[in-house]
């Protein structure tokens, strides 16, 4: 029988519904009075895999793959496209490819239960020939020409590149226009089969639903049987410095783009470490270097940086960076400046009443984020992949002292671990 | 859900939304002046600087931190070009008191609204009367650099081009920002003395969303503006489509960049603002025709054709117009532009099935079900309609597109004329390799 358990926040006044269902397939319910409800339907498979064993058997895929599937599956054995079926249904659907994962969605303000139906089915239902697969790589070839224009897509990826020496993050997502012509329909089978298993993937619905209405759909659209996942990801061993310390480009931009990035090799295996340590290196960023700083005053009077400057700490199982990005026209000058400021600070103490301040902003953004049925669906999907309970954060927002965060300051930031990333202007 | 309108004066209302839908509400001012080729630049300008410091709050270090004592509460402008209007909106994203921590006491919303009012009623000024010179040299800066970076994003910058030269000389289409040249000519006495007339001249729409009780808030704003000397203003007029001449000839526009994919953007007039009864129809037509991803243009110029990654129309009822704009190989130019016009010669001569206008019609109702979700869209459904001077709900408008039928759109898209072509494009040689020092 499938489990159901609920989880309720006496501070929200809410409360949702985790279900394990027969077929091993994960599913989250978070009824809320929205006009809108939102489904996420995903699938731990994404940009990052070029390579895996399942059953014992090593299998190289073409960069792209993930992206290239989320693409086709959309397209149904008798001719028709799940993007006509949700807009007759009035409702809206999309699909991301991330590095790690990939997620299909709809919204709905109406028919909801036949939303849930066809999304589940579309998903779970491919179909490809020859001639679809090679109509789609003339589609994608220009999606992924449009990423090559797109100087702030450059400037990101040129610094994971110059910051990673193995990690697939560094890999493009959408693949190259030579990689996706190798895309062969039964290479998308292939992936499916070894990947879309209930047990590899999440449901999760948030605004006008039940969890027994929703419980009804899944055993009638994806069945109560269960089946074995057998798909393991290659590990790789990463460096701690990173590969390169400067990476720049010239393209047609006003004014030249930066993307600073410092490598974080100490990623616990513990979710709920993780993510403690993100609350607290954001709470330490925002510290040093937001808008309510004096570096940020000092740096935009003195016309280093321009509005916009932006810090944040990104952290997933595998992967976890420091990016600071915007505009300036001096980005190795700001660089300096930026390691310059991280030294006075370790040097002189950080302020309590800063910490304070800025650990209340953590915790109304948290709060913020149940504002929208969209959010909470992403929100419990990314949780539910790391088996941490969405509830259960301001407890990890509790568990980041003063003292935690000083010990960040004094343990990240080593010299080796930067790396600057420059999209300039052609004719400077 | 409840909706109450204060009216202080002919220019100053203030709408209070309650409604315990949502966690975090929202403030909102939205200064309202017309379009003004020499003023609304200077007036961007000029609220910048004041975003930067106030007398009680001296920079934007200063204002920042008070905001993030106010549980991180965002405030943020903007200047928007909306017809022949322009407008300046301060908008504020604040924590409800209900999730203040244990103890706490503050009145959050009405603590955010004086941050907003010292900003607007206290600026920073010196003995002559002059905002800091520093500040305003540095957002002058920012503002020239805003420019210059707008071709970082070619996709919106083809679409703005294309926008520019087909309203060229009509009030619609005075830049809110200005040019390059404008903002270098600007002095320090111009940006200081137009605070003045910015207060005491815009027409203001002050919204409020949310849980908390607003009247406090509601008294001090309305308080605030009845001690300027405010004119009686008149903003909110008709709009009025852009009309061209029956046989002007086409104007068409390439240029070329450094980049591997082409942008062409084709401007079309249509002569249907959100006043007129066609409205409905006109959004229609659109959604039927390039508003969606199972529209004609998506699935024919890119399902069919692969021509494109993208491939869109948006219909703009403030002017009259309906844009499109589409990714493609700049080699299929020509393929690309002929499968459009084919397109809406499909449209015009009813080639379109039952169930297509169901859809779309679907589509659009959905979207205005939605707006009750979100504080932001509630607001410029409202906004929008207050400017074009039509009153009609979501549920009113749900009401008007059901009744739509098959020769309404006919009529929309026989309404539609081809008027401005934007091409941008490059060689399709990707140049300059990364280069990877190893420091």
């Amino acid at each position: 029988m499938s489990e159901m358990i609920s989880f309720e926040s006496a501070l929200l006044g809410e409360k949702y519904y985790k279900i394990k269902h027969n077929s091993g397939l994960n599913v989250f319910v978070f009824p809320k009075e929205m006009t809108t409800t939102y489904g996420v339907f995903s699938v731990n498979f994404g940009g990052n895999v070029n390579e895996y064993l399942c059953n014992g058997e090593r299998v190289i895929i073409p960069q792209g793959c993930a992206h290239f599937l989320e693409h086709k599956l959309f397209e149904n054995e008798d001719g028709s496209n799940a993007d006509d079926i949700f807009a007759y249904l009035g409702a809206y659907d999309n699909a991301y490819t991330s590095n790690e994962r990939t997620a299909y969605l709809f919204s709905a303000t109406d028919r909801v239960s036949e939303a849930i139906e066809q999304l589940l089915y579309f998903v779970t239902h491919p179909y490809f020939t020859m001639e679809t697969v090679n109509k789609e790589i003339g589609i994608i070839a220009e999606e992924i020409r449009g990423c090559v224009d797109d100087p702030y897509d450059r400037c990101y990826m040129n610094m994971l590149g110059a910051m990673y020496f193995e990690n697939p993050v560094r890999n493009e997502i959408c693949g190259s226009e030579e990689s996706i012509s190798r895309i062969t329909p039964e290479i998308l089978y292939r992936c499916c089969e070894d990947f879309y298993t209930p047990e590899n993937m999440v449901l999760a619905l948030c605004g006008n639903v039940t969890p027994e209405a929703v419980l009804e759909i899944v055993d009638r659209e994806i069945g109560k049987e269960r089946r074995r996942f057998a798909s393991t990801l290659e590990s790789f061993d990463e460096p701690r410095e990173v590969k390169c310390g400067f990476v720049e480009k010239k393209m047609p931009v006003g004014k030249p783009l930066f993307c600073i990035g410092i490598k974080d090799c100490a990623i616990s295996a513990s979710a709920f470490e993780r993510y403690r340590r993100t609350e607290g290196m954001n709470i330490l960023l925002h510290m040093m270097f937001s808008e309510a700083g004096e570096f940020y005053l000092d740096m935009l009077e003195s016309g280093i940086v321009s509005p916009g400057f932006d810090s944040g700490y990104s952290s997933s199982a595998k992967t976890a960076y420091v990016m600071m990005s915007g505009e300036s026209d001096f980005p190795e000058t700001l660089l300096e400046r930026i390691k310059e400021h991280i030294s006075k600070c370790r040097r002189e103490g950080l302020d309590r009443s800063d910490f304070e301040r800025e650990k209340r902003c953590v915790y109304a953004s948290y709060i913020s984020d149940f504002d929208s049925t969209e959010d909470i669906a992403f929100a419990l999907t990314s949780y539910a992949y790391d088996g941490v309970d969405l509830f259960e954060y301001p407890k990890i927002i509790e568990s980041v002292t003063f003292e935690y965060v000083c010990e960040l300051l004094d343990t990240v930031f080593d010299d080796e671990c930067f790396t600057l990333s420059v999209i300039r202007p052609e004719n400077k | 859900m409840t909706e109450k309108i204060i009216k202080k004066d002919g220019a100053l209302r203030f709408h209070v939304i309650n409604t315990d839908k949502f966690k975090m509400s929202r403030l909102s001012f939205n200064f309202i002046l017309p379009a003004d080729k020499e003023k609304s630049p200077l007036t961007r300008i000029m609220l910048a600087v004041m975003m930067r410091g106030c007398e009680k709050y001296p920079s934007i270090v200063s204002i920042n931190k008070r905001l993030d004592e106010l549980y991180g509460a965002t405030v943020s402008w903007r200047a928007v070009s909306v017809g022949e209007r322009h407008i300046f909106r301060i908008s504020c994203e604040i924590l409800s008191n209900k999730y203040r921590l244990p103890e706490d006491k503050t009145d959050i919303l009405y603590e955010v609204a004086k941050v907003i009012l010292e900003i607007l009623f206290n600026p920073r000024l010196d003995e002559n009367g002059l905002l800091p010179e520093s500040n305003f040299e540095s957002e002058k800066k920012l503002a020239i650099d805003a420019i210059r970076s707008k071709i970082n994003d070619q996709k919106a910058y083809s679409a703005e081009q294309c926008r520019r030269i087909m309203l060229e000389g009509s009030p619609a289409g005075i830049s809110v920002e200005g040019s390059e040249e404008q903002i270098e000519g600007f002095t320090l006495e111009q940006v200081s003395e137009n605070i003045q007339y910015f207060l005491n001249n815009s027409a203001l729409e002050c919204y409020y969303i949310g849980s908390d009780d607003a009247d406090a808030v509601v008294s001090l704003v309305t308080d605030a503006f009845s001690k300027l000397n405010r004119s009686e203003i008149v903003l909110l007029g008709e709009e009025k489509a852009l009309i061209r001449e029956e046989n002007s000839s086409i104007r068409e526009t390439t240029k070329k960049m450094n980049v591997s994919q082409g942008r062409l953007n084709i401007g079309y007039t249509c002569g249907v603002v959100m006043s007129d009864e066609d409205y409905p129809a006109m959004n229609l037509f659109n959604e039927i025709f390039g508003g969606s991803s199972v529209a004609k243009l998506f699935i024919n110029v890119r399902e069919k054709q692969s021509l494109c990654y993208y491939c869109y129309s948006s219909y703009h009822s403030a002017t009259g117009t309906v844009m499109i704009g589409c990714g493609i190989k700049p080699e299929n130019r020509e393929k690309a532009y002929a499968e459009i016009e084919k397109q809406l010669i499909s449209m015009q001569s009813g080639d379109f099935a039952d169930e297509e206008i169901e859809t779309a019609k679907r589509t659009i109702i959905s979207g205005a079900r939605q707006i009750y979700d979100n504080p932001s869209a509630l607001e410029a459904f409202d906004f929008r309609r207050i400017l074009a001077g039509v009153s009609e709900t979501s549920e009113e408008l749900i009401e008007k597109i059901k009744t739509v039928t098959r020769e309404d759109v006919v009529k929309m898209a026989k309404k539609v004329r081809i008027d401005t072509v934007y091409f941008l494009y490059g060689d399709g040689e990707e140049d300059g390799e990364e280069e990877c020092d190893d420091e």
